[in-house]
């Protein structure tokens, strides 16, 4: 070691951390624990040398929370949502649910993967293979291992992989001189559909907080947090001793039957979503906007009449109606969207007033209407909290209306009294 | 053109102070036929162009890089530097679609300018692969970007921090990457340069990853050393392209000594006055006139004078410097270019070669600082063929002086040199985080020219720090974060601070200021000017690396006040020179602003003195320093006693005289002998002149009875003293014409009893960064001609005992001390001192 650089870099003003420096990382033969002997698995052999997998087989029957794991699943509203030609997939045994373990949360070049876990269904069976980097220069072996894992499935899931886990795979493939096999795969994120479906309803959309409000799930006390995961696994490195990262496995494990279960469970929610008890209509109106931008009207109507049955707090509720009676409109149910604005009007809703004032000039020709609903929307703007600069810009807006409409109404009584 | 220099030369109190007008001719310049083998499509876009040959410069350019070879093009402003990378890129790129360029330049303002004119000269089938990616680009379009861009204009920030850690995102790009553009490598010097160079070795490190080995294309300002450094940048040998054949109308470069003003004191009026009252004739004749000057502070002031002197055009005269929002800076450099801005005062903010079309004519208030600098701001008057004029107004700086008396250092070959230090253990430290992080270190891998066994104790030494994880065959990132969002390519250490103003109940940012700067500039109750607005500092939060300002009414501006003691840490040369010895070796500096002083804006006279207390800041760097012998001393003592001529020292000195004589009880309060006949000396401990009367001055408690011999000790310390301190003065400030580097860059130090030195005396200039960058190591060698040019400096300067153009002025005790600086440097010079 070279002690001067060191007391050099030092005295320059680098912050070489508090950690005491010790050069006897050698790990004491006695406490040589390796990870054969905390995880059942095997060796696997690939050209770049044997690579450790950990392979695990669930019972027919499992639950994973409120989830059971051999019911049977219609799938095709997700994979509408997701937009994956439907035609290519005949069974959910073509899917693969994949997560990560890393030597750091930042990503870039920098970071690699040390355990990554698999999860999928044979024949209505659940298993789960967790393939696990011993050491950081077994990587060839390891993405190897992972790329014939991945070969029979079409699909991949992920939580967050488009953002973390997909580019640090492409990352790795190619820094050890490889094509990467995730780019064969379609994938799916399910972390796009939960912030969708969930976000009136739950501030918090990680696949922890999910697991606890949606699966009613609770972890077990080998549970370690994400963040000290890199942390737990340099520390194996330093003294070979595997035994914290059992609880790793178990993070990993616990995450892919999580991710498993949504799955499914979104995939019942969105082809049945008042198939539950006790639906939530805030995850109804959600739903909705998704059917409306899928193009299926009558699914959408459905669910936004039955969110409205159910009821909303004030603010979703007025949105819901807006959101509804638009709908109508451009389907051509001008009248049914009429009801639904009078409704909301009932709220002193300024844009309310404003379409009922457009229904009856532009539809009926009934300026006299117009005006007093115009008049309406006024008075309500003058109640509302909005800042003075946009009411007056709003004012300016309606006083236009007003006046376009007088003119109309004038012409119209004048054309009709010869 | 003609007209203003006649009018100017007609004027008496303009005309003599006109000490040199240079005169280059119109050039007709020399065409060649654009080469064959170029693209079809190219070939039409340059016709389209009306651009139907090439100035034989860049045909040779041209040639070099067809042939592989890392080519520096050196050709002045406007010369068409870009041609010479655009068409062998563009040529490459259209032929083999699989090629791909990286284009850094340093601004982001000159990247947007290339970018326009790249897409002119395409195909616009090409237009759709040529890309910026900066800061500003919307991450809704990177990722097309990395799969799509051929040629990618950027800069080093950028490649830093966004590209190199996730290179495999670029995979196609650098698969391809053929050719690797750096723009104005004159400004990659000093602590940036060597960040630049670490860049550059990681940047070829992952180039090799994919098997690129690119050809790189620089250009640069005019320096001594262009070629070298171009070498010391990228570590591969170059060609130098450097004789400009392009078209020009005749250029008129006047420079111009202000009048001096107070002969004793050899004050010239100053410069900034004077250049604006140019401006203001250039200005009235309806010509475009650019005025640089030094500071921020300094545009400020000359746009208010400018404004003041021209109320009709005070709403078409404008301000431009850095610490502007950018979007203030595009609305100056558009009111340039359409022809609203009749004036523009200005920093060297402005001047990179960013588009604002033709000026006919630059005011440059102060020399720059470096004769590259010069030549760039001189050179925005006067594209395409036009008559231009540019004047250099001097300051009464020292360097300003002496390129006046010497023209041919600005007109003929420049003795400055760029100077980078890349293997500067701090810079090269974080480089090679970086580098871990892209790549992992193998045994026997090299960084650079660096050889394994000089990485090798980094990657040891962050393993210890457990950034960086040994295994069996590889050093492989382990660190949780990425390394290089920590690492500043433009300072070896410490990030920005935000500038903020209360604006009804609202905190609103108008600019920010470095770390190095902002103990100076922005320290509690400093004032602070922003286009032409007067701050006054409220708070300076370290933590959270923000200024508060409030807008301020006083008269006064505030300047700070330094304290600054220095130990050797080791030498590293040294060698004896007439006079005593120099030496170079590794230093600890210990500064703390103690203080600042208010100075009122109408009379300059100080207004007051106030205390300060922030942390002192200590820091390790390379130094220069100059010893003087004992015998030089001895020598110096003697010819002292001689020259001074008898002080007055008002009607009460006699009588104060006597008390003190008296309370000291006749006895020297030094040596303790008693008076024997003939009465002591009587001495000021703080000298005479420091005050502003006989009575303060000559108050008891500043006065003590020595005898002769030692009163002679004492006053030649003294003496000494004020000789080291304006020799300190005039070395700082000649010696940035060796080394191109701003004054900023070089720190100085003097010392009469100098404890690194046994007690003899010092003058020393050292690095101002940590660890350094190369500037004292390359004083060091050029010791000999540096003092031959100070001695020079100070000798034909006018003034009587020291004025701010040789030795200062009241160095540290008074009295400047230029009869003392002539003795020592006749000392260091070898000549002798004739009594």
């Amino acid at each position: 070691m070279d002690e001067s650089l060191l007391s050099r870099l030092r005295s320059l003003g680098v912050q070489l951390g508090n950690t005491p420096f010790s050069n006897n990382s050698t790990p004491k033969l006695e406490r040589l624990i390796s990870i054969e002997k905390v995880i059942e698995g095997k060796n696997y052999p690939t050209i770049f040398g044997d690579i450790f997998i950990s392979e695990k087989q669930y019972p027919p029957n499992y639950n994973h929370g409120i989830v059971n794991f051999s019911s049977s699943v219609d799938l095709s509203s997700l994979i509408a949502w997701s937009r994956i030609p439907f035609e290519s997939i005949t069974s959910i045994d073509e899917f693969v649910f994949l997560d990560t373990e890393t030597s750091g949360l930042a990503g870039g070049t920098g970071t690699f993967i040390f355990l990554v876990g698999l999860g999928y269904w044979k024949n209505g069976q659940y298993f789960l293979n967790q393939i696990f980097l011993r050491e950081p220069d077994e990587e060839p072996a390891f993405l190897t291992a992972l790329e014939e894992f991945l070969t029979p499935f079409k699909i991949l899931v992920t939580y967050n992989g488009k953002s973390f886990d997909a580019p640090l795979l492409n990352n790795r493939y190619i820094l050890n001189g490889f094509r990467s096999p995730v780019r064969n795969l379609h994938h799916i994120d399910l972390l796009s559909l939960t912030r969708r479906i969930w976000r009136n309803r739950l501030d918090d959309r990680s696949l922890g907080n999910l697991e606890h409000e949606i699966l009613n799930l609770g972890r077990a006390e080998e549970e370690i947090p994400g963040w000290m995961v890199p942390q737990i696994y340099f520390e194996y490195l330093q003294t070979q001793n595997a035994t914290p990262l059992r609880g790793v496995f178990y993070h990993n494990e616990i995450d892919i039957l999580s991710l498993s279960a949504l799955f499914l469970h979104l995939a019942n929610l969105l082809r049945n979503p008042l198939g539950s008890p006790n639906p939530q209509s805030l995850d109804l109106i959600a739903i909705a906007r998704l059917y409306e931008e899928l193009g299926d009207y009558t699914a959408a109507v459905q669910l936004y009449e039955a969110s409205l049955e159910i009821g909303l707090p004030t603010h979703f509720f007025i949105q819901t109606l807006y959101r509804f009676a638009d709908l109508h409109r451009r389907t051509g149910k001008i009248e049914a969207a009429l009801a639904l604005w009078m409704k909301a009007s009932e709220f002193n809703e300024v844009d309310a007033c404003i379409e009922i004032a457009k229904f009856y000039e532009h539809q009926i020709k009934a300026y006299k209407q117009a005006i007093e609903w115009t008049d309406l929307a006024l008075t309500y703007l003058d109640q509302s909290p909005l800042p003075r600069y946009l009411k007056n810009q709003r004012r300016l807006e309606l006083e236009h209306r007003q006046q376009r409409l007088h003119q109309k109404h004038n012409r119209s009584t004048n054309q009709s009294k010869p | 053109m003609k007209k203003i220099l006649d009018f100017w030369q007609n004027d008496p109190s303009l005309s003599p102070n006109i000490s040199t007008i240079h005169v280059t001719n119109a050039n007709p310049g020399h065409f060649v036929p654009l080469p064959e083998k170029l693209d079809k499509a190219l070939v039409d876009a340059l016709l389209q162009e009306n651009i139907k040959a090439l100035y034989r410069h860049q045909w040779e350019a041209i040639q070099n890089i067809t042939q592989s070879k890392h080519t520096i093009i050196t050709t002045g402003t406007a010369s068409g530097k870009s041609l010479c990378y655009l068409l062998p890129i563009l040529d490459k790129c259209l032929k083999d679609n699989t090629a791909t360029s990286l284009l850094l330049f340093p601004t982001k303002a000159l990247t947007q300018d290339q970018l326009n004119t790249f897409l002119r000269l395409s195909p616009s089938t090409f237009h759709s692969s040529i890309a910026i990616y900066d800061g500003d680009t919307p991450s809704s379009q990177r990722a097309k970007i990395r799969q799509t861009a051929r040629i990618l204009l950027s800069n080093p920030d950028m490649l830093h921090t966004a590209i190199l850690p996730h290179h495999p995102n670029w995979e196609r790009f650098f698969r391809g990457l053929t050719f690797v553009v750096l723009d104005e490598v004159h400004l990659y010097r000093g602590v940036f340069g060597s960040h630049i160079a670490n860049l550059i070795r990681r940047l070829k490190r992952v180039g090799q990853f994919y098997s690129a080995s690119p050809i790189f294309i620089l250009t640069s300002a005019t320096v001594a050393n262009a070629k070298e450094h171009a070498e010391n940048l990228i570590e591969e040998p170059f060609q130098q392209i450097s004789d400009s054949q392009s078209p020009r109308g005749t250029k008129y470069f006047l420079l111009y000594n202000p009048p001096i003003v107070h002969e004793e004191l050899g004050v010239r009026r100053s410069a900034l006055s004077e250049a604006v009252r140019m401006s203001g004739d250039l200005i009235v004749k309806g010509i475009q006139t650019l005025l640089f000057t030094h500071t921020r502070k300094n545009v400020e002031i000359g746009m208010k004078l400018l404004q003041s002197q021209n109320p009709d055009k005070a709403h078409q005269i404008f301000a431009y410097r850095s610490g502007y929002l950018p979007t203030e800076r595009r609305k100056t450099e558009e009111a340039l270019k359409t022809g609203k801005a009749k004036a523009v005062v200005a920093t060297n903010a402005l001047e990179l070669g960013i588009d604002i079309g033709g000026m006919e004519a630059v005011i440059i208030s102060g020399y720059p600082g470096s004769i590259a600098a010069t030549h760039q701001q001189a050179g925005r008057a006067g594209r395409q063929k036009q008559d231009s004029l540019a004047v250099l107004v001097a300051s009464s700086n020292p360097l300003d002086q002496y390129i006046l008396k010497h023209p041919e250092y600005l007109f003929e070959n420049p003795p400055e040199m760029a100077l980078i230090n890349p293997n500067n253990p701090l810079i090269l430290y974080q480089h090679i985080r970086c580098a871990v992080f892209e790549l992992p270190f193998r045994q026997n891998d090299t960084f650079g020219k660096l050889p394994w066994e000089d990485i090798h104790p980094y990657l040891q030494v962050l393993t210890l720090n457990r950034e960086v994880f040994a295994t069996a065959d590889r050093f492989i990132w382990r660190a949780n974060q990425y390394p290089s969002q920590n690492v500043s390519l433009r300072s070896t250490s410490g990030d920005s601070f935000l500038l903020q103003v209360e604006e009804d109940d609202r905190l609103i940012t108008i600019g920010e200021l470095d770390q190095a700067s902002v103990d100076w500039m922005a320290h509690p109750n400093a004032i602070y000017l922003h286009q032409g607005q007067t701050f006054i500092v409220q708070e300076l939060d370290f933590e959270k690396k923000l200024v508060r300002l409030s807008s301020f009414n006083g008269d006064y501006y505030t300047q700070p006040l330094m304290d600054q003691t220095i130990r050797t840490i080791s030498e590293e040369k040294n060698q004896s020179v007439p006079g005593g010895a120099i030496h170079f070796g590794e230093i600890e500096v210990t500064r703390q602003l103690k203080g600042f002083r208010k100075i009122s804006w109408l009379t300059k006279e100080i207004l007051a003195t106030e205390e300060l207390e922030l942390p002192p800041r200590t820091m390790r760097t390379v130094g220069y320093w100059i010893e003087l012998d004992a015998v030089s001393v001895q020598k110096l003592s003697e010819y002292n006693l001689w020259s001074g001529k008898p002080n007055n020292y008002g009607p009460n000195w006699e009588k104060q005289r006597k008390l003190a004589r008296q309370r000291d009880q006749y006895t020297c309060q030094l040596c303790g002998i008693p008076e024997k006949g003939t009465p002591h000396h009587v001495h000021h401990k703080i000298p005479f002149r420091q005050f502003p009367s006989y009575e303060q001055a000559n108050r008891l408690e500043n006065l003590i009875t020595l005898c002769p011999v030692c009163h002679h000790k004492a006053e030649s310390v003294v003496r000494i003293r004020t000789g080291l301190s304006g020799l300190r003065f005039l070395l700082s400030q000649i010696a940035p014409l060796f080394v191109l580097c701003d004054p900023g860059d070089l720190g100085s130090h003097s010392d009469p009893q100098s404890p690194i030195s046994q007690g003899n005396p010092i003058v020393m200039l050292y690095d101002n960064s940590p660890a350094g960058i190369g500037l004292s190591e390359t004083l060091f060698e050029k010791h000999e001609p540096i003092l031959n040019s100070a001695l020079e400096v100070v000798q034909n300067c006018p003034c009587g005992e020291g004025c701010p153009s040789c030795v200062g002025v009241g160095g540290e005790n008074g009295s400047a001390g230029k009869v003392e600086a002539i003795a020592i440097l006749k000392i260091l010079n070898g000549q002798p001192l004739r009594l």
